[in-house]
């Protein structure tokens, strides 16, 4: 897409997910606000859905990763297998560094 | 097909009210035609997951395809000429050592374009909102019980991909053609709450059904059954005909011209000669037909029809209900309709009709 943000994260990086509640529609699961994950792969950018849910443009398109959980990271208590995961699509603008 | 077949004053709910009023809307406003509708209804349930099943089974013939099908599954569908439209298709492989399994926690997002029309389950609150804190239990309830050591992957399709499991190729199945091994590939494999049927196992998979009814998997089962499935008590009429060839057809080719449609229908003999049972939609136009055609009709009686999502076991759940209830049933039959459906239909003595249609809490 040719009005797209630039990626700020790589495959492997810790990002952690912003404990933020914005009114409207919003993509970014509940479960993992405010929780750690890595990046498992750059999916490409897509207009942001938060805006196109208003008829809006939607730009600059917003990368997309798919991050990766540890289940038990998610679940406190979780009682599987401590290695599951759950990867999510999540845009950028819901991420930030996790050092 | 569509909602405007509902009868005026049917309770539709509210979301399908909202949804028949803009639909009538954007037609008013030539936005799209009814036909238009039509047409991409029809679009859409022409689709199966028989699709996926055939890229499945060239993934296991074909290791370079398999290898650009994890890169872009999409590109993968487009070179088997199935088309996706914009479909932006994520496969994901399952290994000895990972099982993965797909879920929308938001919505209902499937791969449509490539695998039709998602299960009622799929887009239910308890597989969305479990599958992912719990879903060995999940998987259970749907019969896969994997070993402990197996890590699972679950996919939140949360934004603009969609997710097929590419299966692992089950065992004994060397030199077996495309064609034969997508076969063995099931919806459920695909959306990663079953693994491929196994030739090893073609009469089987009955183990499972034998499973204790009261355990608490079964009873999650049910719930899940109750979502999927719809079961009416319908009424039905017994006509004795000759053995001979050509009455099914006479029957039917007199009802169709009097425009009675069927719900189930079926044919058998019976002593010397042969009984029809048919089940109308409407039993007064069936018997007003019945009278202008001379055909002589039993009394009403009452039946049960099954209809839900095609799946290993569909039937079982109800089946077992009964069993645990020891009613016995008289005669059964089930059918799959294709496109990922079953029908089924049973009949029990006149004095256990009140019992089943409040044991299955039919409508």
């Amino acid at each position: 897409m040719a009005d797209a943000a630039p990626p700020r994260f790589g495959v492997g990086d810790r990002v952690r997910v912003r404990a933020a509640t914005p009114p409207g529609h919003v993509r970014t699961p509940y479960y993992c606000r405010g929780l750690v994950g890595v990046v498992e792969r750059l999916c490409g950018a897509f207009a942001n859905p938060e805006e196109l849910a208003y008829n809006r443009p939607g730009l600059p398109a917003q990368p997309l990763y798919r991050v990766r959980f540890k289940a038990s990271d998610l679940w406190p208590g979780y009682a599987e297998n401590p290695e599951d995961v759950v990867e999510i699509e999540l845009y950028q603008h819901w991420l930030e560094e996790a050092g | 097909m569509n909602d405007r077949a509902i009868p005026v004053g049917a309770d539709r709910g509210y979301y399908r009210r909202m949804q028949a009023a803009v639909e009538e809307l954007l037609i008013l406003k030539g936005v799209f035609t009814a036909a238009d509708v039509t047409r991409q209804v029809e679009a859409m349930e022409s689709r199966s997951y028989e699709r996926g099943a055939r890229m499945v089974a060239r993934a296991w013939v074909d290791t370079a395809y398999k290898a650009r099908m994890l890169v872009d599954g999409s590109a993968a569908a487009e070179e088997l000429g199935l088309q996706v439209g914009p479909l932006r298709l994520v496969v994901v492989e399952n290994t000895p050592e990972a099982h993965n399994v797909i879920v929308c926690t938001l919505c209902s997002c499937y791969p449509r374009m490539l695998l039709g029309i998602p299960p009622e389950w799929y887009k239910s609150r308890p597989y969305r909102s479990r599958v992912v804190r719990e879903p060995r239990v999940v998987l259970a309830e749907f019969g896969l019980r994997l070993p402990d050591r197996v890590r699972i992957r679950v996919h939140d399709s949360t934004a603009d991909m969609r997710y097929m499991v590419l299966p692992m190729r089950p065992a004994d199945t060397e030199g077996w053609s495309e064609e034969r091994l997508a076969g063995l590939v099931t919806r459920d494999a695909l959306i990663g709450v079953a693994l491929p049927a196994q030739p090893s196992h073609s009469r089987g998979l009955r183990p499972r059904e034998g499973r204790a009814i009261d355990s608490p998997s079964s009873r999650a089962l049910t719930r899940r059954n109750a979502m999927a499935d719809t079961i009416r008590r319908l009424d039905y009429f017994v006509a004795q005909v000759p053995d001979q060839p050509g009455q099914g057809a006479r029957i039917l080719e007199a009802l169709r011209n009097e425009g009675v449609n069927l719900l189930a229908f079926s044919g058998f003999p019976s002593g010397k000669k042969a009984q029809i049972d048919l089940v109308p939609e409407d039993p007064a136009a069936l018997k007003a037909a019945a009278k202008k055609l001379k055909l002589k009709l039993g009394p009403a009686k009452a039946c049960f029809v099954v209809q839900g999502d095609d799946r290993v076991g569909a039937l079982t759940d109800t089946l077992g209900r009964l069993a645990e209830a020891k009613i016995n049933v008289t005669a059964t039959q089930a059918v799959t309709a294709g496109m990922g459906r079953f029908g089924a239909i049973f009949w029990v003595k006149p004095r256990d009709a009140a019992k089943v249609a409040k044991l299955l809490a039919v409508g």
